[in-house]
């Protein structure tokens, strides 16, 4: 039996806030009439919470007593069991349970309140009804505290003031290179089986590699969970969503088309649209099969893929400054999980593989900039966690993670920009023109192990990952001719600690700190003899957090400081004759300092969301003979605030941001150029100045409605930018400097759709 | 639906500054000649500016300067900043006859004082450029250049060789306009640019990715100036695979008085050539 999707998040929250004491409740739920395992249940013992797992088991110590389990979930009766803990003995318990009838679809929502500190996760079911995401569950990331917000358009994902290619996105534990479609609209992970959403965005754990910045996990979810056939349209996109069981074996598929560029087309020249409204056309589909291969042993397999096209052209009227773009971007990966669950942990391996292509052709004028990275990917992942006594559990695993990329590249040496680049909206790259094409190779091959152990009111996680990398180019110098390669190849090593210390104050306050070292790689395309440097290796970060987490459910508060030493960046060398094959240096060191203070409530009263102020400095340096500057992200403030509210067939929910405008590079002056007959700006103080503060406000309502049978309905309407208020994106100039303004963002935007599933 | 698609279309529409420079509203350099186009080290050229106002054509001479002071690969601006101010990367030079220095193939080109350097990439049709700075007063800073016949960096040793061998120093384009002396006031009147075909230059280019030199022709661009009135476009371009040798606009003329109209034709190697017109607006 499955009541709900399954609340492993719930479970491990609890699992976490547990404090060790003398005695150990075993326990699980069963539902009484089919003897199944119930999951997603609370079990409040004294002043001890915990849930059930997937297989409805669930794990409470505490001191020797008398106490009444107390069993509750929106979906079942109250349950209530009496037990009395003796001195020196676990005890073993079995609960039935009754499911209340349901009503309609209904958005449970676990697990939003923190464990880490900054930690956040979002059941996929909440995140879908909150508006600014239009119904895809993965675009809550933008939404969600510690993230900046993005610009219009965009796919980037800063968290507390790391850099987009510094925070990596996970699928069960598979990395994959996009979270967003081309354009910034909807996921490229899918929306209809995603299970949750969980963001780290700093000291996350050992069993994380390959980031400096943050993690973000999409867990996809049981398919058992999933409808037998659901359909979503809107003015976006399409989605069609099946489930069926063959054998043991549960597989649910989905399968989401876009048309906006169609859409758009019927009513309006795509040509005259602003360059911050790309219309892209994506698709994505997912397959995920779970099958139960003995008692508590289940496989679970999938695949994904996703298709990105984007052609435009921005037309002017002189040629010399018309620019198009064409983006061809495609990525695939299958994976195979194998987890048994243990009275004393779990034991999980994990095989995956993917191919990922990427073209990107841009055309500024007279200057070309072509870039293509066509990737194999693969690795495999173990992990294995067992108790060792009361209240101390060990968990190991290896992380095997490995890319192939072939790589080619033409054109402009300052397309596509990086970060630390002075970016002028407007104004075409640099006309210097080189041509490359190489290989690179990226294994990292790591072990990790971490000890929980909670004694009293402290818990302390230590942890470290030794990771071995293999880092190779094909070319150390660029290539002449039939001139054979000589290669760069290195071998390094780093062992990167991990922990943590929660102390708990009262069975309500917890005080917590953590910190950690991190390494990634450098980027495949940073590997070329002629645009970047061979023989790069690795970047380093320091993250330290500390802060004080509160309570009480449902409500949560968390104050949260955090402090990032990021070093060994990739930076461009900013000479005016680099070394040969030494375009890139790895000179670059960062600094981010910030406070954040988050406020969250789950199901109260139907009342779901969270209140987020973050107050930060992102601040970089390319070489130490530069200056300090802000980080092109960078938001010293920012303010969200996220509340989706369900009451019977109707859920409503609004979003409220204020953030500090990105950074800028003021233009100072001009200077006319001759050769292409143009104006080109001089510029002042590196990101020294501001775009104005972004306010926006979105809202989203649903009214599901019952059809025929089985055959349920909803439709739905989503407002973003509510007031209609003009934020800006981008400094805009007039042709020879002397003006400036605002490219702004979308104005008031309403999205409509239908759903409908059995 | 249709409400949001055309919310999304408006944003087109919005914060739109004005990107034209066709209508010369203040005094400022057109264009910037260097003669010949293209030269070797240690070769002397000759440069000139055509500088428009709002009256016609602006008398006042440049002062004009070298400027010794490379960019750095990862800048955009096609200058380095050390020739904005007036520091020691300014060479004052005659601008009758200016020597292009001996070491420009070093300073802006792909010579590089070991192997230990990068070379400096060639813009889209391969080549490197000296810059010249020429200051108008009450004008912005203006730039212009002269290309520099400099040796192929990184490319096979016999195709270097045949590069150096077989390559055509670029020449300035011959323009010849037509437009009418005598306009009606608030009217449309067609002004053509053309060139012989012999302007749009043949030349011999190594592409990086074959390692092979092919053969190019040079894409025209003509660039449209008036004092007053309104032109649909600011230039008007000739790809290179186009044998066309003529292009057109139309100026929809201002109200009666003294006009000038001035026409820019640029070739894609940096070659350049000018012409003024006086027009009686009646």
């Amino acid at each position: 039996m499955s009541l709900g999707a399954p609340r492993r998040a719930l479970a491990i929250l609890a699992l976490a806030a547990s404090v060790a004491r003398a005695e150990t409740i075993t326990g699980k739920l069963v539902d009484r009439a089919t003897k199944q395992p119930v999951s997603g249940a609370t079990i409040l013992a004294g002043n001890e919470l915990a849930a059930s797992d997937e297989n409805g088991a669930f794990v409470i110590e505490l001191p020797p007593g008398k106490y009444v389990l107390v069993v509750s979930a929106d979906w079942l009766k109250p349950a209530q069991l009496a037990v009395a803990l003796v001195p020196g003995r676990d005890l073993a318990v079995t609960i039935e349970v009754d499911p209340t009838e349901r009503a309609g679809e209904q958005i449970e929502v676990v697990g939003i309140a923190p464990t880490a500190i900054g930690e956040t996760k979002v059941d996929a079911a909440l995140a879908r009804a909150l508006p600014g995401g239009g119904g895809d569950a993965a675009k809550i990331v933008q939404s969600l505290p510690s993230v900046a917000r993005p610009p219009a358009g965009s796919t980037d994902i800063v968290v507390w003031g790391a850099a987009p290619n510094e925070s990596r996105v996970f699928v069960d534990g598979v990395p994959v290179p996009a979270l967003y479609h081309v354009g910034g609209y909807r996921s490229a992970v899918g929306n209809d089986l995603i299970g949750d959403i969980h963001l780290t965005p700093a000291a996350f754990g050992v069993d994380r590699g390959r980031a400096i910045g943050g993690v973000i996990d999409i867990g996809l979810g049981d398919p058992r969970d999933a409808p037998e056939i659901r359909a979503q349209a809107d003015v976006l996109d399409g989605s069609l969503e099946g489930r069926t069981t063959v054998g043991g074996v549960t597989i649910a598929a989905a399968l989401r088309q876009s048309w906006l560029d169609q859409a758009v087309s019927l009513v309006e020249d795509p040509r005259q649209l602003a360059p911050n409204a790309p219309l892209p056309r994506w698709t994505d589909g997912q397959v995920v099969a779970r099958a139960e291969l003995a008692p508590r042993t289940v496989l679970t397999a999938w695949i994904i893929g996703s298709l990105d096209l984007l052609d435009r052209t921005l037309y002017s009227d002189d040629p010399a400054t018309q620019t198009s773009e064409n983006t061809d971007q495609k990525f695939a990966r299958a994976q195979v999980t194998v987890r048994h669950d243990r009275d004393d942990g779990f034991d999980s391996g994990t095989l995956w593989f993917g191919r990922d292509d990427a073209s990107d052709d841009y055309q500024f004028g007279t200057i070309p900039a072509n870039v293509s990275d066509d990737a194999w990917v693969g690795g495999a992942r173990a992990v294995q966690q067992r108790r060792l006594a009361a209240g101390t559990i060990l968990t190991t695993g290896l992380d095997l993670d490995s890319e192939y990329a072939s790589l080619a590249r033409f054109g402009s040496l300052t397309v596509p920009a990086r970060e630390g680049d002075i970016y002028i909206f407007g104004q075409p790259p640099g006309d210097d023109i080189a041509a490359d094409s190489w290989n690179a190779t990226t294994i990292d091959a790591a072990g990790h192990a971490s000890l929980d152990a909670r004694v009293g009111p402290l818990a302390i996680t230590a942890g470290a990952r030794l990771d071995g990398w293999l880092l190779t180019a094909s070319r150390l110098t660029p290539r002449v001719g039939s001139t054979p390669g000589i290669g760069s190849q290195q071998i390094q090593y780093d062992a990167d600690p991990r922990g943590s210390l929660q102390w708990k104050v009262s069975d309500e306050l917890a005080l917590r700190a953590d910190a950690g070292e991190y390494h990634q790689a450098r980027e495949a395309g940073d590997t070329s003899a002629v645009f970047g440097t061979p023989g790069l290796g690795l970047e380093d970060a320091w993250h330290v957090t500390t802060g004080a987490q509160w309570r009480l459910a449902p409500f949560a508060i968390e104050a949260a400081g955090y402090a990032r030493w990021l070093d060994d960046l990739v930076a461009r060398d900013l000479a005016v004759t680099p070394p040969l094959a030494k375009a890139l240096t790895q000179d670059g060191i960062g600094t981010v300092y910030g406070v954040q203070v988050t406020a969250r409530v789950l199901g109260w009263h139907g009342i779901s969301g969270w209140l987020s102020y973050n107050l930060s400095s992102s601040r970089r340096k390319d070489a130490a003979d530069q200056a300090w500057r802000y980080f092109d992200h960078d938001q010293t403030n920012g303010l969200i605030a996220v509340a989706g509210w369900v009451r019977g067939a109707w859920s409503v929910g609004g979003r409220v941001r204020l953030a500090t405008g990105e950074p800028r590079t003021p233009v100072v002056g001009a200077f006319f150029d001759s050769a292409n007959g143009r104006f080109e700006p001089i510029v002042g103080e590196h990101n020294g100045t501001r775009l104005p503060t972004y306010f926006a406000t979105d809202a989203r309502a649903e009214r599901r409605f019952a059809l025929t049978g089985a055959v349920k309905g909803a439709v739905y309407l989503e407002i973003q930018n509510l007031t209609n208020r003009a934020n800006a994106e981008e400094i805009i100039y007039n042709a020879d400097y002397t003006q400036h303004g605002y490219l702004t963002g979308l104005p008031l935007l309403a999205i409509a759709g239908v759903r409908i599933e059995r | 639906m249709k409400a949001w698609i055309a919310a999304v279309a408006v944003a087109g529409c919005q914060n739109a500054l004005d990107q034209r420079l066709a209508i010369v509203n203040d005094t400022r350099v057109l264009a910037i000649v260097s003669e010949p186009a293209e030269a070797k080290p240690g070769a002397t050229v000759a440069y000139s500016a055509l500088v428009g106002s709002p009256h016609g054509p602006d008398g006042d001479a440049p002062a004009w300067s070298l400027c010794t002071a490379p960019k750095p690969p990862t800048d955009d601006d096609a200058v380095s900043t050390a020739c904005f101010g007036s520091g020691s990367s300014l060479v004052a030079i005659d601008p009758t006859a200016a020597m292009v220095p001996t070491d420009a193939c070093m300073q802006f080109g792909p010579d590089v004082q070991g192997s230990g350097f990068r070379p400096r990439d060639p813009d889209p049709t391969g080549g490197y450029y000296q810059p010249v700075r020429a200051d108008v007063p009450g004008t912005d800073l203006a730039f212009g250049f002269t290309r520099i016949t400099c040796d192929l960096a990184n490319a096979p040793f016999e195709v270097a060789e045949a590069y150096l061998k077989n390559y055509v120093a670029n020449a300035n384009p011959t323009l010849v306009v037509d437009a009418p002396a005598n306009v009606a006031a608030d009217s449309d009147v067609t002004l053509t640019a053309s060139w012989p075909a012999a302007s749009a230059e043949t030349y011999l280019y190594y592409d990086q990715v074959s390692e092979t030199l092919v053969t190019r022709r040079e894409s025209m661009r003509v660039s449209w100036y008036a004092t007053g009135g309104s032109l649909p476009v600011d230039a008007t371009a000739v790809d290179e695979d186009d044998p066309t040798t003529s292009v057109s606009t139309t100026w929809h003329t201002p109200a009666a008085g003294a006009a000038w109209l001035w026409f820019v034709l640029r070739d894609s190697r940096g070659g350049i050539a000018t012409a003024s017109v006086a027009v009686t607006v009646q």
